[in-house]
């Protein structure tokens, strides 16, 4: 049951909305009934938070007169200003999605109106006042309060608090004779640990404790954004809760998880079609109670673990394993899914459990060897036995090696721990 | 596309000159033509450039070239089917010391000789044009209304469709790794087997001196990296290209609302073309650009590239038939304006390939005038 209690008030396109302080904008939104969150930047089609994890940019929205913010990544407070982009005339309303409609097998604005010069120019003119996401932010800093970055050496870098990365943290660091930092993304540690109805908040938490006992330390808020390496012999780029932080490492351990992709059909961008680990982080981090039905789609343990979990809540569910779905109803909110064979399925929302892509950009810009994986949704981070990459000193461990799951990830995690902890003694 | 085992011109580099001169051949009656290029299309500059397109230069070949080039953008998308976005939102010139206005005004009262409508603009007036700009460190500004930007890859698209709808060969993923006179033309070793080309062009950009060595010629130009960047998309808010003549910083917004900025940042010169991305770029520019864009400083970086300049000794192009090997022409050494001038200089190049008189540019950008020592350099070079 749910025991989230609305203790804050937001405005959103100047309207009260009541929500949780501390959740994210896009659940508080979604909780309090909102719909659509976004427009998608040519053909105004409306969108919502997919995957709730910062990387499928469907719920860029206004928030505090700053454009293009992640409002899955974004916690509310009492006051804040969200405001909806890209339509016309505003908020929720955007006739601009005519366009959707006007265009059914799209418009490829490289070839039309070329001709005569009177039309192109109008084209030009159009286009140009149509470009673009959100407005110039409201304010600019000083100079002088732009962040300055900060040097940092430490012995082992772990990019990645899910299982994998705490794991091979904590096994690193376990006889306490080096330093081991782990940076993330997100808010607190736990990664897919977080999403997964077994593990959740309690499981994330004790497995970060049993790393920090061991003198780990954990950065969260703190994306890892490139690697560099000219700058001063080589150097992790870290955006650490907005300042620059210049990180070199004796070892550098990726265990950077995975992205959550979509499944192909007509209309699979609808408000309401989620990624499957999203839905598990409403119902697992969130503890928001699942009103109405369910459909899964997908055959891997994830799929059945959210679905055993959603349905011993008592949250009406449907598991569609292997059936294939042609296309999805409903304008602004998916409504049900139309199934090869004519088979018609009603539903309030749709957890897509695909096969999640490894997030292996990084390693592979530090060096690594990826290689595609063609059903494991994409590349792959190659490793040896230890979890060493072909560059020296860097590994990787978990998902980003191809997707394998919670358990699997961290039995891996505390493997290459291992591994890296040998190699610097 | 399969390797033709014979052809009359033969052109290295499937940037936008290759392309472009290929496309004017092609629709001047030769249609015997190969492109070779060892990336994919564009892999080089022409990739990779910020897509401005300005008059205000410091020579009268150069101003006069670009007011013909951009009207050649105009028609562009009747032409070759394809929109190239071209947008005249004008060039803002900023100069930050009293040194810098004495050569905004020659250059200005030169551009203006040759029907360039620029004006030397108060920091104020330069702050009409650009509400965002902090002008207090300003002393004036020149502004050409005239000048624009455009997106640089559908250039590619519109000359490599058109030449090859024409007959081009165009071969992407194909390297020259030989090159022999025979006297009658050259036998041209690929990677992908051997073509025999009545006449070459050195149209490879950053890489044409590598390419120039394959028949003996020593050039005088060197590649130079430049970094680049683009923000998150924004709804157009920022009219003119804006650039700052004391750091070489630059920014636009392109079609799709992005800020597009680059700066000079120094780099080792070894001879080789780089194109890593570095922090050291990514953190000057952003003060930079801060320093005169404060409204800009939340705005979010959403990648980081590089490209290569081909820069020759006087910052013009090197231009015309090698002295020592005939038949072996050049089209390199365009310093990081190469884009902007491709329309007009592939049109004359082309043409003049196909039989039509030698462009009066082949002159001042001949490429003898090293040896001979008259150089006349090009100032407003940026980036």
């Amino acid at each position: 049951m749910s025991d989230r209690v609305p203790d804050c008030t937001v405005f959103l396109d100047g309207s009260a909305v009541r929500a949780v302080a501390g959740e994210p904008v896009a659940v508080g939104l979604w909780a309090a009934g909102v719909r659509v969150l976004s427009r998608s930047v040519k053909y105004h089609r409306p969108r919502a938070a997919f995957c709730l994890a910062g990387h499928c940019g469907a719920c860029l929205m206004r928030i505090d007169g700053q454009p293009n913010v992640k409002a899955c990544q974004t916690a509310l407070r009492e006051g804040q200003r969200i405001e909806h982009q890209n339509s016309w005339p505003a908020g929720e309303h955007d006739l601009l999605g005519a366009a959707d409609a006007v265009f059914p097998r799209g418009m490829d604005h490289h070839t039309m109106f070329t001709s005569p010069r009177a039309a192109n120019a109008l084209l030009r003119k159009m286009v140009h006042r149509l470009g673009g996401l959100g407005r110039l932010p409201e304010r600019g800093g000083e100079l002088a309060a732009l962040p300055s970055g900060r040097r940092r050496k430490v012995d082992v870098a772990v990019i990645g608090a899910g299982p994998a990365g705490l794991a091979a943290a904590l096994t690193c660091a376990q006889d306490g004779k080096r330093s081991v930092v782990v940076y993330d993304e997100q808010d607190r540690p736990g990664g897919s640990l977080l999403s997964h109805p077994r593990f959740g908040i309690a499981a994330a938490d004790a497995l970060a404790a049993e790393a920090r006992a061991v003198g780990v330390e954990l950065r969260c808020h703190a994306a890892a954004i490139a690697w560099y390496p000219e700058d001063d012999g080589g150097l992790l780029a870290i955006d650490d809760g907005g300042v620059l932080t210049k990180l070199t490492a004796r070892r550098y351990i990726y265990a950077t998880g995975s992205y959550d992709v979509n499944a192909l059909f007509e209309n699979n961008d609808r408000p309401g079609i989620w990624a499957a680990r999203a839905v598990g982080l409403l119902a697992t981090r969130y503890r928001v109670k699942l009103a109405g039905r369910t459909a899964i789609l997908g055959d891997g343990a994830y799929a059945h673990a959210l679905a055993e979990a959603l349905a011993s809540a008592g949250s009406n569910v449907e598991h569609l394993a292997s059936e294939r779905v042609l296309r999805a109803r409903g304008r602004l909110w998916v409504s049900g899914l139309d199934l090869e064979g004519g088979r018609r399925v009603r539903c309030d929302r749709v957890a897509v459990a695909a096969v999640p892509a490894p997030a292996s950009e990084l390693a592979r810009q530090h060096g690594a060897a990826v290689e595609l994986r063609a059903k494991g949704g994409g590349f792959a981070c190659l490793v040896d036995g230890r979890g060493a990459t072909r560059v020296d000193q860097v590994y990787a461990c978990g998902d980003v090696c191809g997707f394998v799951g919670v358990e699997a990830a961290r039995a891996h995690g505390h493997s290459v721990g291992r591994a890296v902890a040998e190699s610097l003694a | 596309m399969s390797l033709p085992r014979e052809t009359d011109v033969l052109i290295v580099g499937g940037g936008v000159m290759g392309l472009g001169i290929a496309y004017h051949l092609a629709k001047n009656g030769v249609r015997d033509v190969v492109v070779l290029e060892r990336s994919y299309l564009n892999y080089g500059a022409s990739g990779r450039n910020g897509g401005g397109v300005r008059m205000q230069w410091s020579t009268e070949t150069n101003i006069r070239l670009m007011q013909e080039s951009i009207e050649l953008c105009k028609r562009f998308a009747g032409e070759l089917k394809i929109n190239i976005w071209l947008r005249q939102g004008g060039y803002l010139f900023l100069a930050r010391a009293e040194a810098e206005r004495a050569r905004m005004e020659r250059n200005i009262a030169l551009q203006n000789r040759c029907g360039v409508p620029t004006r030397l603009i108060s920091p104020a007036e330069a702050k009409r044009i650009v509400p965002e700009l902090e002008v207090s460190e300003l002393v004036c500004a020149a502004h050409n209304p005239r000048d624009g930007i455009v997106f640089p890859w559908p250039f590619l698209w519109g000359y490599a469709n058109q030449a090859a709808a024409r007959g081009v060969a165009i071969c992407p993923f194909t390297s020259v790794e030989r090159i022999v006179p025979t006297g009658a033309g050259f036998r041209v070793q690929t990677s992908r087997g051997e073509v025999r080309a009545q006449r070459i062009v050195n149209a490879a950009g950053a890489w044409s001196p590598e390419v120039a060595k394959l028949v003996g010629i020593e050039l005088p130009n060197r590649p130079h990296r430049h970094e680049i960047l683009s923000t998150e998309p924004l709804k157009p808010f920022l009219k003119p290209m804006v650039s700052l003549l004391s750091s070489g910083l630059y920014f636009s917004q392109s079609m799709r609302g992005e800020i597009v900025t680059g700066i000079s940042v120094e780099d080792h010169d070894d001879g080789h073309v780089k194109m890593g991305s570095r922090l050291q770029f990514l953190t000057k520019v952003a003060r930079e650009l801060v320093r005169v864009m404060p409204r800009l400083s939340q705005v979010k970086v959403l990648r980081q590239w590089a490209g290569p300049y081909d820069v020759s000794p006087d910052g013009n192009p090197i231009v015309g038939e090698a002295p020592s090997v005939p038949g072996f022409y050049l089209c390199c050494g365009f310093v990081g304006h190469g884009f902007m001038m491709a329309p007009v200089v592939t049109k004359y190049y082309g043409e003049f390939l196909a039989g039509s008189a030698r462009p009066a540019f082949f002159d001042p950008w001949r490429p003898t005038r090293f040896a001979e020592g008259t150089l006349v350099k090009e100032e407003m070079i940026l980036g």
